[in-house]
This record gives structure tokens, sequence and C-alpha cells, in this order.
């Protein structure tokens, strides 16, 4: 009954894998990394973001030794977004250096964390006991997640860390515990220093 | 198709195109959800980013907002083209699909001029309300599949159509199931593996492709295809966690958040200006209960003439509509009056056929007096859904009765 049904049927599973296969593929391509590894320390969280524009990296994952990130929303600015002391995450979603965030939140604070009215959970993460999806307004994935739980990432990420929050060494044991390697982590030593 | 219904059918578009373009760069500020969906389609095309939209729907809606920008310029034309000729548009198909459900004019003429007509369908016709395009593409597709007749090139272009919807917005997830699954029933197509993988391809593969397609400027952000996979999960999670206390309190349609009311109760939200002691204008999202009314009377009616003549073509817009209502109904989140606008032309056809039917029955004249007096009722309730300057007293009981926002200039 229905003429040319093995072309047809064809066609249509090819435009779907071509689909597919042009997706990842241009997302893949949009990842830049950082040739080599490095460890820089910064004075203040804006400065983090100049490191990242300058080695050019972009559609990466962030995991971030930090407190909750700002996220109000790129139409809650004045005008075009700017970077400030306060948004860093926020403002480098902005420019798709970031595209996913693993926000660790200490063993001891899990439970208080689910309880803030910033936390707005998705659904628990199967496999994974203390580790939750969060969105922001952008769609980014964001993930709230315990040192503990958290688990081997295979490609390279970026990784932040806030020395009045968490301790820069131990951060980066955890990093090396399991098995995540970094182009470009960067320490910010605040108000301590 | 002969030149007299070449000639109603000009005449239906230009009719509903009328009444959606008329004014139509009142007011010249973004009004409503404009704000939010007219810079997302920018920022969508530009970064891959849904800002300041909701994450959680498809975003074909931003490329073809940025589409409209580019041929018309960021001004109320830019920002409300797209709607009224999709609106426009949906009126055409509104008459087609009812012309190959009943078989004649009278009542594929009825749904039409119902839905070219309908305050609802109107005020979300001019602004820029997703149901309206989707709802267009949605119905495109339908009418494809009803008119294939075993031409697989119209089944595949009611796949691509059915494709936009999809990737407009989830509504029409189950209706899309429900059509492949017809397709798979029809002359036990099912039964032969050849037609049913012809069927499967087509019917899923490419709606699939379209929606993952329309993705396309999010994958620049650096996502992988598992990640896809990922975030519509995380969206349809995200989704069912939308309460009433998470919108904005200033949000005009949260006084009724039940599917449940649209057919047997009067809603009226919206706001308004009350201008001098007696005018006012008001930009008014109703159902126009009269007429809306007899739409499951209708529905019950059409579901027994299908079952006794057995036809799966008369029990349709049955299917189609209980197919996507009962999604507003089933589901945890709030459900407002805007989401209704996709089973209006599935509402309005089981109108026309009963009107038909009945009126067939009884005297064949009573189908114009049913026809004008729906027709004078729509128009009635026009001016209140579009910004109109016009005297309070004709409208003032709706006014009292209802739940707008109403300001006093």
């Amino acid at each position: 009954m229905y003429r040319h049904k093995t072309a047809w049927s064809l066609a249509a599973t090819a435009l779907l894998i071509a689909v597919i296969a042009v997706g990842n593929d241009h997302g893949t391509r949009h990842r830049r990394f950082s040739p080599g590894r490095e460890t820089v320390t910064v004075d203040s969280p804006e400065k983090a973001y100049d490191v990242w524009r300058r080695k050019g990296v972009k559609g990466r994952t962030l995991v971030l030794f930090d407190r909750y990130p700002h996220m109000h929303g790129r139409f809650n600015y004045q005008g075009e977004p700017r970077l400030e002391r306060s948004n860093l995450v926020e403002y480098s979603i902005f420019q798709n250096v970031i595209r996913k965030l693993y926000f660790i939140v200490p063993d001891e604070n899990w439970k208080d964390f689910l309880q803030q009215p910033t936390t707005k959970v998705i659904k628990p993460i199967a496999g994974l006991e203390r580790g939750v999806s969060l969105y922001d307004l952008n769609g980014l994935p964001m993930i709230g997640i315990t040192p503990s739980s958290l688990p081997h990432l295979p490609e390279q990420v970026l990784v932040y860390i806030n020395s009045d929050v968490f301790d820069a060494k131990q951060a980066q044991d955890l990093l090396t515990r399991k098995g995540i390697s970094s182009d470009i982590t960067v320490i910010y030593q605040g108000s301590r220093q | 198709m002969k030149r007299n219904e070449i000639i109603i059918i000009c005449l239906l578009f230009l009719l509903a195109f009328g009444l959606r373009f008329y004014e139509i760069s009142y007011p010249d500020f973004k009004w409503g959800d404009e704000m939010a969906h007219v810079p997302a389609g920018t920022n969508y095309w530009l970064n891959g980013q849904f800002e300041p939209d909701n994450w959680e729907h498809p975003p074909l809606r931003h490329i073809l907002m940025y589409g409209f920008l580019q041929l018309f310029g960021d001004n109320p034309y830019g920002w409300r083209m797209r709607n009224i000729l999709f609106g426009a548009a949906a009126c055409v198909l509104t008459y087609l699909f009812a012309r190959n459900v009943s078989g004649g004019r009278k009542a594929a003429l009825l749904a039409g001029v119902l839905l070219a007509t309908d305050p609802l369908h109107i005020v979300m016709s001019r602004y820029t309300f997703e149901e309206i395009y989707g709802g267009a593409f949605f119905l495109a597709a339908i009418v494809l599949y009803q008119r294939h007749a075993g031409r697989s090139w119209l089944i595949a272009a009611s796949a691509f159509f059915m494709g936009c919807a999809l990737a407009t917005k989830w509504y029409y997830v189950p209706c899309w199931l429900l059509i492949y699954l017809l397709l798979l029933r029809e002359n036990r197509n099912y039964r032969s593996l050849g037609t049913a993988f012809f069927i499967t391809a087509t019917y899923l593969f490419i709606p699939a492709s379209v929606f993952i397609g329309s993705y396309y400027f999010w994958f620049m952000r650096g996502y992988a295809f598992p990640e896809f996979l990922q975030f519509i999960q995380d969206a349809y999670f995200s989704l069912q966690t939308y309460r009433p206390e998470n919108y904005n309190p200033e949000m005009v349609f949260l006084s009724h958040s039940s599917a449940l009311e649209w057919f047997i109760r009067s809603i009226t939200v919206g706001q308004g200006t009350f201008i001098g002691a007696d005018r006012g204008e008001f930009i008014l999202y109703m159902n126009s209960l009269p007429v809306w009314i007899a739409t499951l009377p209708a529905m019950v009616m059409l579901a027994v003439l299908a079952q006794r003549r057995k036809s799966v073509e008369l029990g349709l817009p049955v299917l189609l509509f209980f197919g996507t209502y009962s999604l507003f109904i089933g589901v945890k989140r709030p459900t407002f009056i805007y989401s209704a606008a996709p089973l209006l032309p599935f509402a309005f056809t089981a109108i026309g056929c009963m009107v038909t039917e009945v009126t067939g029955r009884v005297n064949a004249r009573l189908y114009h007096l049913v026809l004008v007096t729906m027709l004078a009722w729509n128009l009635y309730l026009y001016p209140l859904a579009t910004a109109k300057n016009v005297p309070v007293a004709p409208y003032r009981y709706l006014l009292d009765e209802s739940d707008a926002k109403l300001f006093r200039q």
C-alpha cells in the first residue's frame, strides 16, 4: 500500500542518526580545554574568569568548592551582565565557559543544604547517596553533591576552590582520590589571606 | 476541492487573520509573556540559552521567534506576527480537519468560524503564546494524517509537523503516540514487518529528529547526546515540581489552576483598566462559556455516533480531545486556561458535528441560527480580548464575575 516504504524507512532512520551525530559532534567540538595543567591563586573571584578567558576554555564542567553561587538570571541585570565579585559562576555560564556544575557541599552540611530555600531539587541522582539535580534559569545542569558521593569524572574539569570555605589541599586530595583531573585549578584566597 | 470551498477557506482565513491582526501594534511595548519570549529568542539563537523563558520547554519557539524578529524587526509586528499567522492558519486547518471528520461543509464551517472568533484563541494569537503555533503544527500533522490514503510522503510530512509540535511543547506526546498506533492498526499494518517498520521509522524517528534538532543551539554550549537525554529527563521531572506558589503571585492565570473547570464553568482572567466613569480597556483570557459548554455533550454524542457507525475517522476528535485533555487533568502541576487552546479545534469540530446532526434531524434552518448566535456571542466578547476602548455597561456582569485584575486609571 505504501510506495517506496523501504526507502522512506531508511531515510527516516538515517535522519535520526544524523541528527544525533551532528548534535553530539556540534556539542563536543565546542568544548575548549587548556593545554597542560596549572594551579592559579587569585585574590578576587572575578580574576578566575580572566584566567579561563585567557586560556580560551569553553563548554566545560566546573567543580565548585564554594558557597552556593549567585544565580539571578541575565535579565535581572541592567543591560548586558557585567562580571562582578559575586557573579563569577553565573557570568561564566552566560559566556558559555561552563556547561555543567558540580557544587560540592561538605558532608556535615548536607541536610542543612537540602533545607535551604535556594536549594530547588529536581530529583536525587540514581546511585549517589548524597547527590541531587538542581537547575538554574539557563537550564544549566547543576549537581549538588558531597565529597564522599562525588563520582569519578572522565573528562578534564575546571576547579574553583574558595579557601575561605574549603581547605584547598583537602579539595585537591579529594579530586586526586576520585581520579578527577583538571587543566585549570583556581584557588581563591580571600579574606583569610 | 471545488472552487466554492476554496473561496470559503480563503474567507475564513481572512476573517481569522483580520480579527487577530487588527490594531496589533497596541500595546506598543512588550506585554505579559512577551517580556520573556522575545529576548529568549535572541538569547537562544546567539548563546544556546533559554533565559528568560523556562528551560524545561523545547526550544523551537525561540528559533521561530528569532526568525520573525529578523523578518519584521524588534517591534510589535516582529513579536506578534508569528502567532497571528499561525493562529489564522489553525482556523483553516480546523475547517479541513472537521471536513475530513464529518464529510460535510456545514460542520467544518461552524468549527472553523468558532475557532476564528473564539476570544481565547484570538487573544493568544495576538501575543506570543506557544499553544497557538504548536497547536497549528499539531493540526497540520493531523490533517495530513487524515488525508494520507496510503501516500508515504504525506505520512512523512505529517510526522514532520508532529515533530514541530513536539519541539514546541510536550502537550502533544499522547496524541503523537495515538496517531502512531492508529497508523499501525489501519489495515492491520502491524502484521507486515516492512510496513510496521516504515510507520515506526517515519512516525517516531522523524518527529524525534525534529525535536532533537531544535536543540542544535543548546548543543553548541558543549553538550553531548547522553547529556541531552539526561536534560530531557530532568526537564520532565522539573515540570512535575511546579506548584501554584512557584509562580509570580501577580500572574493573572493563578486564580484558576485546574483543567477540570474549563468546559463547565465561566473562567475570566487577565487584566484591564477602567477609563473614566463608563469606559475601559481589557485584555481578558476567557472561555466563551455558551459555546464551550457544548463541548462535553458533543463529545459524548460524537463518540456514540462513531461507535454506531464503527468509524475511527468520526471518533478522531474525541480521541484527540481526550488524549490531550487527560494529560492536563492528570498532571500534578497547575494547568491554566491558555493550555485549553490546543483542544479547541477538536471541541469545535465535535460541536460542529453535533449541531449539524441535530439540526439535520429537526430543522436544517436551525443550523444557521446556531451559527449566527455563536458567532454573535464571540464577536460581542471580541473587544474584551483585544484591548479595545469599550463602554463598560454591556460587559458589567462579566467584569463583576471575573477574576481579572482590574485597575482604575
